[in-house]
């Protein structure tokens, strides 16, 4: 039976031309599991809102949305409240009072319940969830991953039966998201609640769904299960947001059984072209295991060389502690490492792991108790995970001015090979460099507008450009792709790549290997307060069976050094010659 | 007998502050309303957190002055009551809550009454602004704080044990009249821009 | 850490009893009512407050409360035990020295009475008790509550990405830069989060109030004592067998037998959740001890 039919929905919103959504109809079926996927901006969040009576947008809206055969609007506010639950992106700010238990008991007061009713179902609720270790604790000290389950429960306690999860994994660790879509499969097959989820990072769950939705410029493109869509949208550009395997097979273009969707099935393609390949398997292992050693001695000749000259690095820490308090433990311990000039350095390491810690360290804002942190060059620009703690004014460009370096004061950076001899501020100056630097990251269209009236992406390059104006010599980003989608991750990798060779020494701090894996000069582990390896991506990486890329579990053990997709397709095409 | 007017004061100004709750209750806040009084509520009381260090000098009323001017008088004084509540879930509650309460409450409420709605982002009302923020620390919170310790410390009213306790107190009193102002300049325009921006937003 | 028996009383019953005796000490000022109530706060804050009580007992409350000792005679001039003159003419008094001092012992009374009540009454419980009567204000505070970690930690790191960005600016501007930030994110993110109470429900019906605290048998029968003794007290004081007065002479006063036995029953309920604590402790002993 259908739960949800959605009929020649389109909506634009006030203002603006174009239609955010256009003629779009979709029905869902009582307890499927729905993935509605897309570009950043395609409208997959309109959409879903629009399910959500309450927090449609404002906009011209024309088209039906039935729930359980009936116009969804037409539906008493107290069922529409209780019957479809909402979980959105942010874990932080969907957490409405101080303590968990009132927070589970949050909708059910809304909805008017008297006291035993609440106990009860908030009590299944905890157990079913595995809450009753926490739920005496205060919102503020869980976890992320925590707080998002917490959001998931909470909702769920009014006993939906249509649950709309709106990127609901995206700011979490790669162990924390597992965990919470576990949840989801649970309630899907133990309760046959109907999800209609949104996600971009689609490797771990694209599979899980029973329909895929493909969403573009306000359309469906695709629409069936995961393989018959990877099967529509071969052509389309949004195929490169698809599990790696998936990649691999289009660009191969060796028909196998079916499409792969995840890694295990990916490792059985990719076995089965070597196995129709004419050569011996063996032969093929034996090549792998020569490629492996190969690069490796480059990489030993490159740093020879350049550890023979100093010039060349831009930072340099030896055997650094750091600790908050005198009796806490080491956050940083006997930490040594040498970061490179036009050099692109991804620092990987799990949640919790100091990382931030780390960066602080190296702007100097927090100093080690033992060892030394030597800097060659004026400054180190830190752009923080949530790009909003960099915005203060009431537009982008006010508040890119700021960060202009003030000329002719004392203390003041001095900018390049500019003249300074000025005191004088010249306004012009300060303008054409803020206009400079909004066009290279292509934000020159929002300069006039609210820093939080940007998109994700944009917020985050309008305070990337907040950093570059202070002409920092070394640019280190804390977790930049976190929450982001594939396409964003080019674009940051190509921006930053630029950066490196324009001499700058990158460093970003990230837990995503594949993108590591794809931009990364120089690789670090950083675990238990120190790098515990180091070395190109391919060094670090290919010895690893848990902690790497996908395309590496995928093929690494029949050519070895394979990390991204790329490197799979280009061997696998010198088998099949 | 010994007529104790301690009790009586703080019954009247727990009751004087009921019709205010009670106004709140009985329109029953939207969700945005009760979410941005907690926001305001929550930047009060952790302006008063920041500045524990040095003694009456607090931004605290100002930020409740500013909350008035953008949503007014009735916004005003819940911000005002409400944070001087929860700010002493962090520095203990007492008999001088309801006092502080009371106090923070009426400077609020009084500055909706004079700006909500005539406000303008400009230099003249700024100026304002500022010179009711130093009189309602001096002539408002002041001398209600300072009723608070007459009565607890002699319990019974005699106008010249009130006169000598308002003088004493004046030169406090001075103080968190100009670290109001001084707060109020410093940030009262871009807040109440801020504020309206969230109005606009909003849909009030 | 683990709850003594008076923190798990009822809320209801809790603030029952805080409420009777912050009026019965502060009402008549009756000395003995003082005396006696001073003594089981010590007592109470020092079970439920242990060595942190003693440092704000001695630093703060005791000299806060000769202060008023001290405060009192030179400016209340009233009374007939004239033991000296101050040297603009005008007397000092016994009786003024009485009532300063029990006006001091009553500070320090009612101070300590709120050192237990602010571990006692946890917000949690004050919240129920608002919760019920408005449970608008109620949220508010709720949330209010939730924010001020969150805000804190926003700070923390807005701190660190302004040094970074804006570095060299000085502390004062930093700090404004840091506030202006904050306010602005708390003010931006509000939106999103009055999405979600939406989402769940909020505004749709008249909203309960929910609580996790049971009363039970014990509780009712706290209740009942308390209220029937505070009234029992409270009319003996208003109208006639205990009876005290400062000026002009001091005087205590009624008929002994039932003085004492109001005495005695205030003494029994202010000693309530002493008893309940030291009880519990006592039974875990034996408990333990056979085992």
């Amino acid at each position: 039976m259908e739960v949800i039919k959605i009929e020649n929905l389109s909506f634009a919103y006030p203002g603006c031309g174009r239609r955010t959504l256009d003629n779009i109809s979709l029905s869902v079926d009582e307890g499927e599991f729905v993935l509605i996927c897309g570009k950043s901006g395609c409208g997959k969040t309109t959409l879903a809102r629009q399910i959500k009576p309450v927090l449609r947008p404002k906009g011209t809206l024309s088209g039906q949305v039935y729930y359980r055969g009936k116009i969804l609007d037409g539906f008493p506010e107290y069922e529409k409240a209780a019957g479809i639950g909402y979980v959105m992106q942010d874990a932080d700010t969907q957490i409405v009072t101080d303590k968990v238990w009132h927070e589970l008991a949050f909708g059910l007061e809304n909805l008017g319940f008297d006291d035993r009713t609440i106990r009860r179902r908030v009590a299944e609720i905890a157990n079913y969830f595995g809450i009753n270790d926490w739920f005496e604790r205060k919102t503020f000290e869980l976890s992320g991953g925590q707080k998002q389950i917490l959001n998931l429960a909470s909702v769920m306690v009014m006993n939906p039966d249509v649950l709309i999860l709106d990127e609901p994994v995206s700011q979490l660790c790669e162990v924390a998201a597992n965990e919470f879509l576990y949840l989801i499969k649970k309630i899907n097959e133990e309760l046959s609640t109907t999800i209609i989820m949104i996600e971009h990072r689609l490797e771990n769950i694209y599979h899980m769904a029973e329909r895929v939705v493909v969403m573009e410029d306000g359309r469906i493109i695709a629409c069936g299960s995961g393989r018959e869509v990877a099967g529509q949208i071969m052509e389309n550009e949004y195929y490169e947001a698809l599990p790696a395997a998936a990649k691999i097979y289009r660009e191969l273009g060796i028909k196998g059984d079916c499409i792969p969707l995840n890694v295990k099935e990916g490792r059985k393609y990719i076995g089965n072209i070597i196995k129709s390949s004419k050569r011996k398997i063996a032969d093929n292992l034996n090549a792998g295991a020569q490629k492996k050693v190969k690069p490796q001695k480059n990489i030993l000749n490159k740093k020879s060389f350049f550890g023979a000259s100093n010039d060349f690095s831009a930072l340099k820490l030896s055997e650094v502690y750091f600790r908050y308090e005198k009796n806490s433990k080491d956050i940083i311990y006997n930490l040594s490492m040498e970061i490179k000039k036009g050099s692109f350095n991804v620092i990987l390491g799990g949640n919790g792991s100091g990382k931030t810690t780390l960066l602080s360290v190296i702007a100097g804002i927090y100093k080690p108790y033992r060892g030394k942190v030597k800097l060659f060059g004026n400054s180190v620009g830190i752009l923080a995970q949530n790009p909003e703690t960099m915005f203060i004014k009431d537009t982008v460009y006010q508040d890119l001015r700021m960060a202009v370096p003030r000329r002719g004061f004392s203390g003041a950076v001095v900018c390049g090979d500019e003249d300074v001899k000025s005191t004088v501020l010249d306004t012009a100056d300060y303008d054409s460099e803020v206009r400079a630097v909004a066009r290279r990251l292509d934000i020159e269209n929002c300069l006039d507008m609210h820093p939080y009236d940007l998109s994700g992406g944009e917020k985050q390059r309008a305070a990337l450009a907040k950093v570059l104006l202070t002409k920092p010599d070394i640019l280190a980003l804390d977790e930049p792709t976190k929450g982001f989608d594939f396409f964003h991750k080019k674009e940051l990798g190509a921006i930053l790549k630029e950066l490196a060779c324009g001499g700058a020494a990158v460093i970003v701090v990230s837990h995503d290997i594949e993108f590591a894996a794809e931009y990364a000069d120089e690789c670090m582990m950083y675990f238990g307060g120190s790098v515990v390896c180091s070395g190109t991506p391919c060094e670090v990486f290919s010895g690893n069976r848990f902690y790497t890329t996908a395309a590496d579990r995928m093929a690494g053990d029949y050519f070895g050094g394979v990390l991204t997709q790329e490197d799979v397709v280009r061997e696998c095409r010198k088998i099949i010659i | 007998m010994q007529k104790n007017y301690y009790l009586i004061s703080i019954l009247i100004v727990i009751f004087s502050m009921i019709p205010f709750f009670m106004m709140f209750e009985r329109k029953r806040p939207h969700a945005r309303e009760v979410m941005m009084l907690a926001v305001l509520v929550t930047t009060a009381v952790l302006s008063r957190a920041v500045f524990f260090m040095i003694p009456f000098f607090k931004p605290m009323l100002a930020v409740v002055i500013i909350s008035a001017v953008g949503l007014g008088g009735r916004c005003g004084m819940l911000v005002g009551t409400l944070s001087a509540f929860v700010s002493n879930f962090m520095f203990g509650q007492g008999p001088w809550t309801v006092w502080q309460m009371i106090a923070t409450g009426l400077c609020g409420l009084a500055a909706g009454i004079l700006f909500s709605g005539r406000y303008r982002d400009n230099l003249f009302y700024t100026v304002c602004v500022c010179v009711y923020g130093f009189f309602a620390a001096v002539f408002i919170y002041g001398p209600i704080m300072d009723t608070y310790s007459a009565l607890l410390y002699t319990g019974h009213m005699t106008g010249k044990q009130f006169l000598a306790i308002y003088l004493a107190g004046l030169p406090v009193n001075i103080i968190h009249g100009f670290s109001t102002c001084l707060f109020l300049a410093l940030f009262c325009r871009n807040m109440e821009r801020k504020l309206r921006r969230i109005k606009i937003k909003y849909n009030f | 850490m683990k709850e003594n028996q008076f923190e798990r009383w009822h809320p209801f019953t809790q603030f029952l009893y805080y409420a009777a005796l912050i009026t019965l000490v502060t009402v008549r000022m009756n000395p003995v009512i003082i005396a006696v109530t001073f003594v089981s706060m010590i007592v109470l804050g020092a079970l439920v407050g242990k060595r942190e009580f003693a440092k704000i007992f001695f630093l703060m409350y005791l000299p806060s409360s000769l202060l008023a000792v001290i405060i009192n005679p030179l400016f209340s001039h009233e009374g007939v035990t004239i033991l000296e003159y101050f040297p603009n003419g005008n007397p000092f008094t016994l009786e003024s020295v009485i009532y300063g001092a029990a006006c001091g012992v009553m500070i320090c009374s009612v101070c300590s009475i709120f050192f237990s009540f602010n571990i006692v009454m946890t917000s949690d419980r004050i919240m129920y008790l608002t919760g019920r009567v408005m449970p608008a204000i109620a949220l508010t505070i709720s949330m209010s509550l939730r924010f001020i970690p969150e805000f804190k930690r926003h700070v923390r790191r807005v701190n660190r990405s302004c040094m970074c960005v804006n570095g060299n600016r000085g502390k004062i501007r930093n700090g404004i830069a840091v506030f202006e930030s904050v306010v602005m994110w708390s003010f931006e993110k509000s939106i999103e989060r009055s999405d979600s109470m939406r989402a769940r429900g909020y505004g749709v019906r008249r909203r309960t109030s929910y609580s996790k605290y049971i009363f039970t048998k014990r509780d009712a029968a706290y209740a009942l004592l308390i209220v029937s003794i505070f009234i029992y007290v409270l009319l003996n004081m208003l109208f006639g067998s205990i009876y005290s007065q400062y000026y002009p002479y001091f005087k205590l006063g009624g008929n002994v037998r039932p003085a004492m036995i109001t005495y005695v029953s205030y003494a029994f309920l202010t000693a309530l959740p002493a008893i309940d604590i030291i009880k519990e402790s006592i039974r875990w002993k034996l408990l333990k001890s056979k085992i």
